[in-house]
This record gives C-alpha cells, sequence and structure tokens, in this order.
C-alpha cells in the first residue's frame, strides 16, 4: 500500500489509473495538469508520482525536475503515448516515444512506461518501485 | 541546292563522259593529221624520187632515143610505178604512154602544187630534161586513190578505237564509282538506321579502299563512342527518375508519417482506459459470466489496435532513433530468423545461406530484424495450405544489382529473401510498397510491412529489387550500401 499521484490531461486516463492502483490496495489521488500536480505533490508527499509528458500548458518534465530537486525520494514514472507538442513542430525524424521516455529518465525518472500498457505491466512497475528503499533508485 | 546533287554513281561517269567528249575530237582531229600529212609526205617524196630517176633515165645517152624507144620507155614507166599518165613533149612533139586512158588529161593549169589538187584524183608533175641535145620535158600522173584510201582506212581504224575506247572508260568509270559509292551507300543506309533510332547496328562496311576502311572504323569509333555517352545518359536519367520516385514516395511517406504520429498519441491515450478497464472489469465478472468472453475479446482487439499504432510509429519513422554505425548484418540478421522460427510452421521450410564474408554495411541491428521478420512473415502468408520453401541469403552485391537498383558506385551488401509463394501480379506488384496497401483479409493485415521496409532501405541509402510473377514465388533484394573500410590505424 503506497501514496501514488497521477498526473494526466486525460481524464479518462487519470480515472482508469485511479481504478486500477486504489483496487490493488493504493492510496491514490488524480491531477489534471503539472502546476496542480506539483502543487498537490508538495502538499501530499506521496511515494510515487506517475506523470504524463505531454500535457497542455506545463508538461510533465518540468513536474519531473522539480519533484526530483525538491523531494529526493520520490519515486517517480514517466508515461507517454509518443507523438507531438503540436501538429506543425512534428518532427518524424526525431521525436518518437523513446525519444521522450529516455528524455524523461534524463530529467530524473526512475522509471518509464509507453501507452497503451496493461494493467499487470502497470502493477509490476509499481510494485518494484515501492518496494525499494527509502531514496534507492532503480538502475 | 538539292538539285545540284548528284549521286556518285551518275557523276563519276557524266564527268568522264564529258571529258572525253571535249579531248577525244581534238585528239582524233590532231593524230588524223598528222597521218595524212605522213602519208603525203610518203607518197611525194617517192613521186619526187620517182619522177627524177625516170628523168635522169631518159637523159642518159645509152637509151634507145628512137620513137619507138621513147614509146617503150614511157609505157614501162606506166607499168613500174601507180602511175595513171606519162607523156614527153619533145621537139614541140608529144608522146604519151600506150595505156594511158583517154579521159586522163595534162591538166591546164600545169603540174600540181600540192598532193591532192583538183579532183582528178591524180597528182601531176614534170620534169625539164635534154634529151638528144635538145629540152624535153616529161610528164606524169601519180595515181591518189591508194594514199587517199589509206588515209580514209587510217581514219575509220582511228574513230573506231576511240568509240571502243570511250566505251571501256564508260564502263571503267561506272566500275570505279560503284566501287567507290558502294561502301559509302552502304554507310549511309547503316548511319540511316541509326539516326532512325537503331543504335546497336555497326556502321562498318568492307572496302578495299584504304580511305574508305578507315573512314567508316573512325565512324564506328564514333558511333560506339555516341553509344556509350548515351547509355550513361540514359543511366543517369533512368537513376534521376528513380530518385524523384524515391524522394515523392518519401514527401507521401512523410506527410502519412506527420498524421500518423498525431493520431498514435490520441490512440495511445484513448487504449490506455479502454485496456484497463476492461481488465478492471474482468475481475468483476464470474468465471461463467457470459460478458467475460466478450471482456476478453475486447482485450485481445486492444492488444491488436496496440500492434498496428506501433507500425504506424514504425512507417512514420517513428521508430528509435538509434544512430547508424557499421554493423555484421549477418548477426541482426541471424538475430531476425531466429524470432521468425517462432512464427514458422513445420510445413514451410527455411533455408539460409549467409556469406560470413560480407563487409560491415552502415545500419542499426533493430531495423534489420524488423526487415527480415517483415520480409519472412510476408514469404509466410504468400505460402500455399500445403507449404514451401523460404530462402534467406546475404551476399556481397554484384554490379549488375547495383546498376539495376538504379544505385551509384559503391560496395553494397546483399539481402535476398526468396519463396516459393503465390508471386504477384504486375498490379499487385506496382502498389506493395504503398502504406496500408493489403492483399490480406481486413484486420489481419495493415498493409504497412513493406512500407516500413522500404522507409528503412531508403533511410540507410539502398535500394530494394522486387522479382515475381503470379504462381512463380517472389524474391526480394535488398541493397544496403557497405561501411568504408576504416583507415588503418597508424
Ligand atoms: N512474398 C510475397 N509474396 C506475395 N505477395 C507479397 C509478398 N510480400 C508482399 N506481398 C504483397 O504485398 C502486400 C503488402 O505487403 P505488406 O508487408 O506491406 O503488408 P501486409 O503483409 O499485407 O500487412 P502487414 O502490415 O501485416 O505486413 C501484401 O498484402 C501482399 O499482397
Ligand atoms: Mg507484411
Amino acid at each position: 500500500m503506497a501514496q501514488i499521484l497521477v498526473i494526466d490531461d486525460e481524464p479518462d486516463v487519470r480515472e482508469s489509473m485511479h481504478e486500477v492502483l486504489s483496487r490493488s490496495g493504493h492510496a491514490v489521488r488524480t491531477a489534471p495538469n503539472a502546476l496542480d500536480g506539483i502543487g498537490m505533490c508538495r502538499a501530499l508527499q506521496p511515494d510515487l508520482l506517475i506523470t504524463d509528458i505531454i500535457m497542455p500548458e506545463s508538461h510533465g518534465f518540468e513536474a519531473i525536475t522539480q519533484i526530483r530537486n525538491d523531494f529526493p525520494h520520490v519515486r517517480i514514472i514517466a508515461i507517454s503515448g509518443g507523438g507531438n507538442f503540436w501538429p506543425a513542430d512534428y518532427q518524424p525524424e526525431s521525436v518518437t516515444t523513446t525519444a521522450y521516455l529516455a528524455a524523461a529518465s534524463r530529467f530524473g525518472a526512475d522509471a518509464v512506461l509507453a501507452k497503451p500498457f496493461d494493467r499487470a505491466t502497470l502493477l509490476a512497475l509499481v510494485d518494484k518501485l515501492v518496494s525499494l528503499p527509502q531514496g534507492g533508485r532503480p538502475n | 541546292m538539292q538539285s545540284m546533287r548528284r549521286s556518285l554513281q551518275v557523276v563519276v561517269p557524266l564527268v568522264v563522259v564529258a571529258a572525253h567528249a571535249l579531248l577525244l575530237p581534238v585528239l582524233a582531229i590532231s593524230l588524223d593529221q598528222m597521218f595524212r600529212r605522213s602519208e603525203v609526205n610518203l607518197f611525194t617524196s617517192f613521186v619526187e624520187d620517182f619522177s627524177r630517176r625516170r628523168a635522169l633515165w631518159l637523159a642518159h645517152e645509152s637509151l634507145d632515143a628512137s620513137d619507138r624507144g621513147l614509146q617503150e620507155f614511157l609505157d614501162s614507166t606506166m607499168t613500174e610505178g601507180a602511175i595513171v599518165f606519162a607523156e614527153l613533149i619533145h621537139d614541140g612533139r608529144s608522146i604519151r604512154a600506150t595505156q594511158v586512158r583517154s579521159d586522163v588529161q595534162w591538166p591546164a593549169s600545169g603540174p600540181d602544187a600540192a598532193y591532192g589538187y583538183g579532183v582528178d584524183h591524180a597528182f601531176f608533175v614534170s620534169k625539164e630534161l635534154t634529151l638528144r641535145g635538145r629540152p624535153a620535158t616529161l610528164r606524169l600522173g601519180f595515181d591518189e586513190t591508194v594514199t587517199d584510201n589509206q588515209i580514209r582506212h587510217a581514219r575509220h581504224l582511228l574513230l573506231q578505237s576511240m568509240v571502243v575506247y570511250l566505251l571501256l572508260t564508260c564502263l571503267l568509270a561506272i566500275w570505279l564509282s560503284r566501287k567507290l559509292s558502294r561502301p559509302l551507300v552502304e554507310l549511309r543506309d547503316k548511319a540511316r538506321h541509326i539516326a532512325s533510332g537503331d543504335f546497336a547496328r555497326q556502321l562498318a562496311t568492307t572496302s578495299t579502299i584504304l580511305e574508305v576502311t578507315e573512314m567508316s572504323a573512325h565512324l564506328e569509333s564514333m558511333r560506339r563512342e555516341f553509344v556509350a555517352v548515351n547509355d550513361r545518359l540514359q543511366r543517369q536519367l533512368q537513376a534521376g527518375i528513380a530518385l524523384e520516385g524515391r524522394l515523392r514516395v518519401k514527401h507521401r511517406l512523410e506527410a502519412v508519417g506527420t498524421l500518423a504520429g498525431g493520431l498514435a498519441h490520441e490512440i495511445n491515450n484513448v487504449l490506455v482506459p479502454i485496456t484497463l478497464y476492461t481488465e478492471t472489469a474482468l475481475d468483476d465478472v464470474a468465471a461463467d459470466h457470459p460478458a467475460r468472453s466478450n471482456l476478453e475479446r475486447a482485450q485481445r482487439a486492444c492488444q491488436r489496435a496496440r500492434n498496428i499504432i506501433e507500425k504506424v510509429l514504425a512507417f512514420g519513422r517513428q521508430v528509435d532513433v538509434a544512430p547508424l554505425r557499421p554493423i555484421d548484418l549477418a548477426t541482426a540478421v541471424e538475430e531476425g530468423l531466429r524470432l521468425f522460427d517462432a512464427l514458422r510452421p513445420a510445413s514451410v521450410q527455411l533455408r539460409t545461406y549467409i556469406d560470413e564474408g560480407c563487409p560491415l554495411a552502415i545500419a542499426d541491428p533493430t531495423m534489420i530484424v524488423q526487415v527480415v521478420i517483415n520480409l519472412c512473415s510476408n514469404a509466410l502468408h504468400a505460402m500455399p495450405p500445403l507449404g514451401g520453401l523460404i530462402e534467406v541469403g546475404l551476399r556481397p552485391a554484384r554490379a549488375d544489382e547495383v546498376q539495376r537498383a538504379g544505385l551509384g558506385r559503391g560496395e553494397f551488401v546483399c539481402l535476398s529473401v526468396r519463396d516459393s509463394g503465390s508471386g504477384m501480379d504486375a498490379a499487385t506488384r506496382e502498389r506493395i510498397f504503398d502504406p496500408f496497401f493489403t492483399t490480406r483479409p481486413v484486420g489481419q493485415g495493415s498493409g504497412l510491412g513493406l512500407s516500413v521496409i522500404d522507409g528503412i532501405v531508403a533511410a540507410l541509402g539502398g535500394a530494394i529489387i522486387v522479382d515475381t510473377e503470379v504462381a512463380q514465388g517472389a524474391t526480394f533484394t535488398l541493397l544496403f550500401p557497405a561501411a568504408k573500410p576504416a583507415a588503418p590505424v597508424t
């Protein structure tokens, strides 16, 4: 049982993850954007933060950087469905799901997960991170 | 000026005839004159000589100077020379040879000044002499007809030989013009063929004339050079067209890729709740609940949607942009084949021919694995129910393959996948690289497999050759540029 905060701009994604995670016994809170998420994170000090990367207004990299900076012990999972910030910016050669996720782990995420994922994968990753000793980070 | 041009076969004989028409009469007239003069000279010197000797003989004392004697002398003179008239004027008397025809008269104007004088066909001369102490005149008339005939005969002969000569020269001129013009005509006809586009025809001709054979040899080497240049230009043009086509396809793929990238993000986000809710719903229904199998189907559909999105992204170059580096294709191909082996039914045989001596190629191993799996699974899907054979080969590319693929110079590694499957007709063959083109039933093929391969191969600077015929199987030949051998470390 862990405290988990989910940040994603898509209500359906947020809520389905909320349902899956709380059903498996975790205490879950959700935020619709990075700014709200950072605020909630400060207030709640969760064990685990799961954040989308590409979101309007402020993207997930900001949340990751700040949380990693302020609360080094919070575990972070970055999730992404790839695609583009704006269609006009789309660069087929350079921007890929994997590229986003790789960037996320450089910014400090402990693990990355490509959307879509199934329940088993998600839960396995959550359990793995939560069970790590405080402050430890997986390699 | 077209009308002024004449064939060599006409010009040469015409020039020869014209030249002879001018020269031959001059020649004929002067030859005739020369001959006539010499005949006449001969005749006149004979006449002079003969009459002088006769006059001397008359003046000789031993002659019987009686009338009878003189008559006999004149008669014998008539028989000795070709003489038509002989008369002696002596003492105011005239003694004539008896054989003199009555119609032959001493001309009133006296002796002839020259040969051919008068119309009498006789040459009259007179010789003054002293006979028995008194002056006498010997008058002789020599027959001109013999010499006339000879001159006429010679003239005929001359004319005849000139006609024969003219004929022979004409024949010679015609033969020569033929001989000159035949190789030229031959060359002209061949050049005409070449001008009409048949460049393969040799510009050669046989002739015993050195200049003609030399010219023909030069023309032929010119033609070869021209053909070579032409071939080179054609190849460059073809390569240009192929490149343009590839660029067009690339742009189209990029446009589709842009769309696909945006779509993939949205759909991935939609797939997350569908997947997770389906799975939680499965928790809530009893094992024997009728909704369960439907939920499981929904779950599988999600999985398929996920696979399709992956392919769409791969197709839009949304593959991992791993840095390209020189790799050993054999390792990557073997890895791909190992994965493919898991899919392969026992009825389908797989044979591999991997040349371990292949040069390294600039690529990314995951790309090559993907290429091998896509090609092999296409081959698998083309197999008849009874199964068949798939052959995968890896070897250095041959020069003709590189040229056929429209690639430039350089070394290439060739990956070929041949199957004994259904093959393709020309219409299908045309479209296999089109994104979303598939002949497989709805829901089974996305039609992106070969588009992805094409994208990868193009990104690596290679090319694909497809050989196929209906019911004859298909061979996909992929050429990858080899890595330049690293500079030796010093
Ligand atoms: N080896 C082959 N023999 C015969 N036809 C082939 C072969 N490879 C490809 N094709 C034809 O080309 C079409 C397009 O192939 P492609 O791999 O792009 O898509 P697909 O195999 O239909 O779908 P998927 O995206 O699942 O690969 C196929 O549907 C088939 O008609
Ligand atoms: Mg395919």
